[in-house]
């Protein structure tokens, strides 16, 4: 890499040393990366204001005669300021920031408190429940409200009724089945697993002497726990509060499900309703709305946490200590602990399972119960004709395409997150290095419908060294990369972090080049990291939605994507039986991948 | 066995000057060690020698040729400038055994495995952890990794050693092991060796030549004898010697037989060192002779603690305000708070300027 | 976690942005000019005005459109000329296939399939999962020529093609896509020349194609579906349609009651809601029927088309993802008290096989549903144009069916042809003529969204 001597002789040697700065591996490796950052990421959000800001073809059907291209502040106007800017935008904003936040804080309280029992008490059976209350975060976010769907439907979208009212004969009301309610409910039992995961890593790496100091002094352990642990963890509570805003904010499975059938539109839903009805534009605006509100959140926990930066307080190492005990409370807070996990995993894989049996919706008959939406001949009668989903090819097809989606997406972006990790560590401090980790940063708070909506257009030609992916499978890989970046910075920051440089100077006085450094020394100081951002990346591929719904095609369809594609047109049972089969190829994945090489997905936060 | 030049050598960090306008010679085969308190620059010195921080200004030179000068844009990668390194931290590749570790240098150099094999075999065995090729360094304790990072670094043979602290992650114990077996191998290599610390135990002992930095500028470079006895200013004097120098304010006036200084508690007449004015006079504990019993050449001092070390006890006396330190290398007893009567070495005393801080007149050794 | 300061510059910096960009469209919220007509309300016009807007035709002001859905007239010029304005390139294409201008009166259908079998291949884009049968029998029936098919929704479909479009990407042969509305809209006519109309001169088994389909139905586009999608009611909790009038679904005993796929979501049912205003005089006639009184339209509802709109908005309707969903909520066996709602015509095929219990309104008046229909056209520039024109001929059928067309012969989803029979459930595409209002896609395109932001700004 130290190239001097290939260079020109004539040049003055204040080139040559600018020269030689310029081409160390971390700014190379930061200024291609910044290329691909742009390429991925700025020309999308860049494209979006623009689509914002001109009229669309589409205009015509509420403006004759616009001209395509032309710029128009019309569709902020009609947003913002509009007679169905309050029904557009300011009650599903609302409606937004009521559940984010209600699903922020349940998911936050349940998770530091189940994380705080898991790392520091003398909970029984401790390792098991740390890797069950990770389950939720390794099934999509929707299938819990599918199961909740079967469970409290009532006859407020007529049709059959739920499991609750036909076991009890008691009719559900309609806030219990639909709404804000079940949207937060819902998703805090799946993110609390997203919290559990953050704040677990924190508390691990908090230095028990510091709690042991306050014990000497004479504090009790309540004291200890809100008068030091607490403070302690709180900026990583705070960012675990904000990440898990920004994600529920975004996510559009389930309050489509839950808030449709009451006209309970989020912004996510309303963003989707518009690129629905072909206003692509109006969704952008939406779209950009977002994007500000996840900006703001993130400025108000820095102004918040303040110079008390998070983790600044933690050291890297982790420490054992002495379990608090629980006592008396051991096994009832172990029972309820159960009853949760029980309530929160298990039930709705139950109830999903139980449906996808009924051979017909509204029969609770234990003779109604069937195999066909799994090993069923193709019936024209049932369900026009789709068969058991482990006889379609379809099905097959689609888990062939998921599961090498969510590898080969792993695979790049756990590599990428490595050399992401490089750059934003060996340039600490410097613009560049900044620079990339917030650009890499931004994905996470563009809506993955829009950013879905973007690639759409954006690949259709060849652009540069790519060619034309349009409606390819690496379409979608690029697009999950690009999506993936914010966590994959993460993972592998954290990762590289944790190779001290000393150890890549020996290898450099060993006269490696940089390749080699890479290949032999920091590859493998990264496994651990590279492994966990691998599996995080691979289980969230594995249930994308939103992000790829725009872009598959029949021959790039993803499990994720049928299943949706099912439950659109109604066809229930075969549609839980595929989210079932997705979560067991998940689970065992994850199994498989951890008994392997001993990953964890915490890690691949970045935690 | 290369001479080894910084001349004029600056290295910034962002506002922080970490090397100040350095100049510094090694001389073929010496054992050069650059002592100073942290922060001083001194493993910023050997950074830039070894190639990994690229200095701001000025020209590093081996053997006369520069493998740096700011000035022609000069810059020879690390690999290329036959020089060894080892860490502080050993920087031990823990996913390689020992083997794997000591031989990456000879693979890159794409050296024959079989003399690979044979070069290693000796090296650990010379360095006696013949026996621990296939283990993982996390599986040695801290001696033994310490022995597999000097391997390392012999492994290329190379001409230059570079040792940045090595030794301070040792026990005591080890460590003085350790001093030993790193001047023999010096000795045996011949190589001209750079070593940074800030314990200036293993500075005096290992050393053919001492550099005292301190803020990025050279203190004083000397032999470490003259290095203890003359300190070339008060940073020095304060730096350089275990237990430390004392340093007294005096008042000196030319006189006869010598310099007269006067502190603040009492006077020592005809002082070899000639000087007159504000001074500070830097006197060695070692070189303060102890009288229990009344001694009409000697001053009145009062005990205020005695620390016995075994071959030695150091004594710290008072007289008012003034403070003073004393080595005794004889086996008396003292009480604390009794009464003690110092003598001076006359001949001992270095005065030091009270403004600069630097040395008037060297005592004669 | 998020810890830069240089992070919060730029976020800030983006933030601005977005927010000067938010804030601009309306420094000065000046009064709108007074309403063009009587028809647009008071009530809606201190809309403010977007700083830039096109000049355009007076009917529909720009100042008032995203407010006031005054419903646009299409007016009815000589029919558009769809070739005039094609490029050099479309024009080379469409010669070299012989389509558009350039197709002969006779086709020879020996030699299309001699070149279609050289071509190798077909690419379909279909909105219809059934797209997979139609595979097999083309296969089939044309060995060596394979069919690759795209089963997308709809709206991406459009999007799809009018993102290849302009980027100059010819993959697609053939389209089998309803919303008329945006194909005649936007991808019909030069310079959006994506999608042509190619009419087999003949079908299987050697019927003129004139004789067996209306003219309405091949021209300007070929119509494969005539979608019936009308309201239904639940056969085992009602003996008789309990709904006589359109109007009824407005009153309170239906409150609650009244479901159909979101008008958001599903094109369908903004489609056909946006056709009743299109009908204002049958609409206000029923009014006075329901209600015994002349209608009074509210402020800034300008038809009783609209003001059906507004009452059944303000009845807490119950809506649900697709339109079919409609249909299985309604016709759910063993409810009590179950909803009556607007759903596809084709679901009477759950109610043949025993799954729903539910029938159409039959009498309700003025209308008891609306017809969406499905178009079948060529690309612009296929790549396959031969194999295309087989495949369109395929799909079309023949007067039993036909493999290419019977996995679409459902009831309720009406046949152009007339030459083929009936399915049991269903009607003639005469007799749906007769009992539904057809979409004006012209009609549809200028006004449907306009009638989705008077829902949305009613729905409370």
């Amino acid at each position: 890499m130290m190239t001097a001597v290939a260079f020109p002789v004539s040049f003055a040697p204040t080139a040559r040393r600018a020269w030689r700065k310029l081409t160390r591996p971390h700014v190379v490796l930061g200024l291609v990366l910044l290329g691909l950052l742009f390429y991925l990421v700025m020309i999308p959000l860049f494209i979006m204001i623009q689509t914002t800001i001109t009229w669309q073809v589409e205009d015509q059907r509420l403006v004759r005669g616009v001209v395509p291209g032309e710029f128009t502040l019309f569709h902020w106007d009609r947003v913002f300021n509009s007679i169905i800017s309050q029904a557009m935008l300011w009650t599903p904003l609302q409606n937004t920031l009521v559940t984010s936040i209600g699903i922020s804080f349940f998911a936050l309280s349940i998770g530091s408190l189940l994380a705080w029992l898991v790392v520091r008490s003398d909970l029984p059976g401790k390792g098991y429940i740390s890797s069950i209350a990770i389950i939720p975060y390794m099934m999509p976010s929707w299938t819990l409200s599918l199961a909740w769907i079967v469970v409290f439907k009532n006859q407020r979208i007529g049709g059959s009724m739920g499991f609750f009212e036909a076991l009890t004969g008691i009719a559900v009301p309609d806030w219990l089945s639909y709404g804000p309610v079940p949207i937060i409910i819902t998703l805090s039992l799946h993110y609390y697993a997203f919290a559990f995961l953050l704040v677990s890593g924190a508390l691990q790496s908090l230095d028990a002497r510091l709690e042991e100091s306050g014990e000497i002094l004479g504090a009790s352990r309540w004291q200890v726990l809100t008068r030091i642990t607490f403070p302690l963890v709180i900026p990583a509570v705070l960012s675990a509060f904000i990440l898990t805003f920004s994600r529920a904010m975004g996510s559009f499975g389930t309050p489509a499900f839950l808030g449709n059938p009451v006209r309970y539109y989020v912004l996510s839903t309303s963003l989707y309703n518009n690129i629905q009805s072909r206003l692509q534009a109006d969704g952008f605006v939406i779209g950009l709305a977002m994007i500000a509100i996840a900006i703001v959140t993130i400025y108000i926990n820095q102004r918040v946490i303040g110079v008390r930066k998070s983790f600044a307080t933690l050291t890297g190492k982790g420490f054992t200590s002495t379990p608090v005990r629980l006592r008396a409370f051991r096994y009832p807070i172990f029972i309820i602990v159960i009853t949760f996990l029980t309530i929160a995993v298990f039930a709705p894989l139950l109830f999903l399972g139980y449906e996808s049996l009924m051979l017909k919706k509204n029969s609770y008959d234990l003779s109604n119960l069937s195999l066909h939406y799994w090993i069923g001949e193709s019936n024209p009668k049932i369900a026009d004709g789709i068969g058991g989903v482990l006889r379609e090819s379809q099905t097959w097809a689609s888990t062939w395409n998921s599961v090498a989606l969510a590898v080969v997406t792993g695979v790049i972006t756990s590599l990428l997150g490595i050399f992401l990790g490089y750059a934003i560590v060996k340039g600490r401090g410097t613009a560049l290095s900044k620079f990339v980790e917030q650009v890499a940063f931004l994905p996470y708070l563009m809506p993955s419908i829009a950013f879905g909506a973007i690639y759409l257009g954006m690949f259709a030609q060849p652009m540069g060294p790519i060619p034309a992916l349009y409606g390819t499978f690496w379409l979608l890989v690029l697009v999950s990369v690009a999506k993936h970046l914010p966590y994959s910075s993460r993972s592998g920051t954290a990762a590289v972090m944790q190779v001290g440089s000393e150890l890549e100077e020996a290898a450099i006085i060993g006269g490696a080049s940089w390749l080699t450094r890479f290949r032999r020394i920091i590859m493998p100081l990264t496994t651990a990291g590279l492994v966990s951002g691998f599996l995080l990346t691979f289980i969230t591929t594995m249930r994308e939605l939103s992000l790829i719904v725009l872009l598959v095609t029949p021959a790039t369809r993803t499990l994720s994507t049928l299943n949706f594609r099912y439950s659109e047109q109604g066809y229930h049972q075969p549609g839980n039986a595929l989210a079932i089969l997705l979560i067991v190829i998940v689970l065992f994945s994850e199994w498989f991948v951890r008994r392997l090489r001993g990953a964890q997905i915490g890690k691949g936060l970045g935690a | 066995m290369h001479t080894i030049e910084l001349v004029h050598v600056t290295k910034r960090f962002g506002k922080v000057v970490a090397v100040d306008d350095l100049s510094l010679t090694i001389e073929r085969g010496n054992f050069l060690t650059l002592l100073g308190p942290s922060g001083c620059g001194k493993t910023t010195v050997l950074r830039m020698l070894a190639g990994l921080e690229e200095p701001d200004a000025g020209d590093i030179l081996i053997d006369g040729k520069p493998v740096f000068s700011a000035q022609e844009g000069i810059f020879v990668p690390p690999a290329k400038r036959n020089l060894g390194l080892v860490f502080q931290s050993y920087a031990l590749w823990p996913h390689m055994t020992v083997y794997q570790n000591v031989a990456f240098g000879l693979e890159m150099a794409k050296q024959p495995k079989q003399e690979i094999q044979q070069r290693i075999g000796g090296i650990l065995k010379d360095l006696q952890i013949g026996e621990m090729g296939q283990r993982y360094p996390q599986e040695m304790s801290g001696g033994q990794q310490q022995r597999v990072a000097l391997a390392r670094m012999l492994a290329p043979k190379p001409g230059i050693f570079l040792l940045d602290e090595p030794l301070s992650n040792l026990d005591a114990r080890l460590r003085v092991d350790m001093r030993s077996e790193l001047k023999r191998l010096h000795r045996d290599t011949g190589a001209t060796t750079l070593y940074v610390t800030h314990d200036q135990l293993e500075a005096l002992t290992m050393s053919t030549h001492i550099v005292v930095m301190k803020e990025g500028r050279v203190q004083q470079h000397a032999s470490p004898a003259q290095v203890y006895r003359t300190p070339a200013n008060l940073f020095v004097a304060d730096f350089i010697g275990s237990p430390k120098i004392n340093l007294l304010d005096a008042t000196a006036t030319l006189g006869e037989g010598g310099t007269h200084l006067k502190f603040a508690t009492f006077e020592i007449a005809r002082v070899l060192t000639r000087a007159s004015g504000a001074v500070v006079a830097g006197i060695r504990p070692e070189d303060i002779r102890i009288s229990p019993e009344p001694d009409p050449n000697g001053i009145e001092f009062k005990v205020y603690s005695v620390l016995p070390a075994g071959s030695e006890i150091v004594i710290n006396a008072h007289r008012g305000a003034t403070s003073v330190v004393i080595r005794e290398t004889r086996d008396i007893q003292l009480e604390m708070d009794s009464v003690i009567w110092l003598q001076f070495d006359s001949k001992k005393i270095n005065l030091y300027d009270k403004q600069t801080g630097s040395l008037i007149a060297a005592a004669k050794n | 976690m998020f810890r830069n300061k240089c992070f919060n510059v730029a976020l800030c910096v983006l933030v601005i942005a977005i927010v000067t960009a938010a804030c601009t469209p309306a420094p000065e919220p000046t009064k709108a000019p007074p309403p063009p007509a009587p028809t647009t309300a008071p009530a809606a016009a201190p809309t403010t005005a977007p700083a830039a807007v096109p000049t355009t035709a007076p009917v529909a002001a720009p100042t008032t459109a995203p407010a006031v859905p005054k419903p646009t007239e299409v007016a009815k010029p000589a029919a558009p000329d769809p070739y005039k304005g094609i490029t050099a390139a479309q024009d080379a294409w469409a010669k070299a296939a012989q389509v558009g201008p350039y197709q002969p009166a006779t086709l020879d259908w020996d030699a299309i399939e001699a070149a279609a079998k050289k071509e190798g291949k077909v690419v379909v884009y279909s909105a219809s999962s059934r797209i997979a049968d139609v595979k097999k029998s083309f296969e089939a029936k044309y060995p060596g020529i394979t069919v690759e098919g795209y089963d997308i929704a709809a709206v991406d479909l459009l999007t799809k093609l009018q993102k290849e479009f302009r980027s100059n990407i010819h993959t697609a042969d053939v389209a089998f896509v309803g919303d008329p509305a945006t194909q005649l809209g936007e991808m019909f006519y030069p310079p959006n020349k994506i999608l042509w109309t190619f009419v087999p001169d003949v079908l299987f088994p050697n019927v003129k194609t004139v004789d067996v389909i209306n003219q309405g139905d091949r021209d300007p586009m070929l119509v494969h579906i005539i979608g019936g999608y009308t309201w239904l009611y639940n056969t085992e909790a009602f003996k008789e349609p309990p709904i006589k009038n359109i109007w009824d679904l407005t009153k309170p005993e239906w409150r609650g009651r009244v479901t159909f796929g979101d008008p958001q979501t599903t094109p369908n049912t903004l489609n056909c809601f946006t056709s009743l205003t299109n009908h204002p005089d049958e609409m206000a006639k029923a009014y006075e029927a329901a209600f015994g009184k002349p209608i009074v339209l509210e402020p800034g509802v300008p038809n009783a088309g609209y003001q059906w709109i507004k009452n059944l908005a303000k009845n807490d309707p119950v809506m649900t993802k697709s339109a079919g969903d409609a249909g299985n909520s309604v016709g759910a066996k063993g409810q009590k008290n179950p909803p009556v709602g607007f759903a596809p015509w084709s679901k009477i095929r759950d109610v043949l096989s025993g799954n729903l219990v539910f029938d159409l309104m039959w009498n309700m008046s003025p209308v008891i549903g609306c017809a969406d229909l499905v178009t079948l056209s060529m690309v612009n520039q296929a790549p396959h144009p031969n194999a295309a024109k087989l495949m369109v001929r395929w799909y079309m059928g023949d007067d039993k069916g036909g493999l290419g067309r019977s996995p679409y012969n459902v009831p309720g989803d009406g046949n152009p042809r007339k030459d083929v029979a009936v399915p049991k459930g269903g009607k003639s595409v005469d007799e749906m003529q007769k009992l539904l209002w057809r979409n004006d896609p012209g009609y549809t395109y200028a006004n449907a969204i306009k009638v989705r932001d008077f829902w949305i700004a009613n729905l409370k």
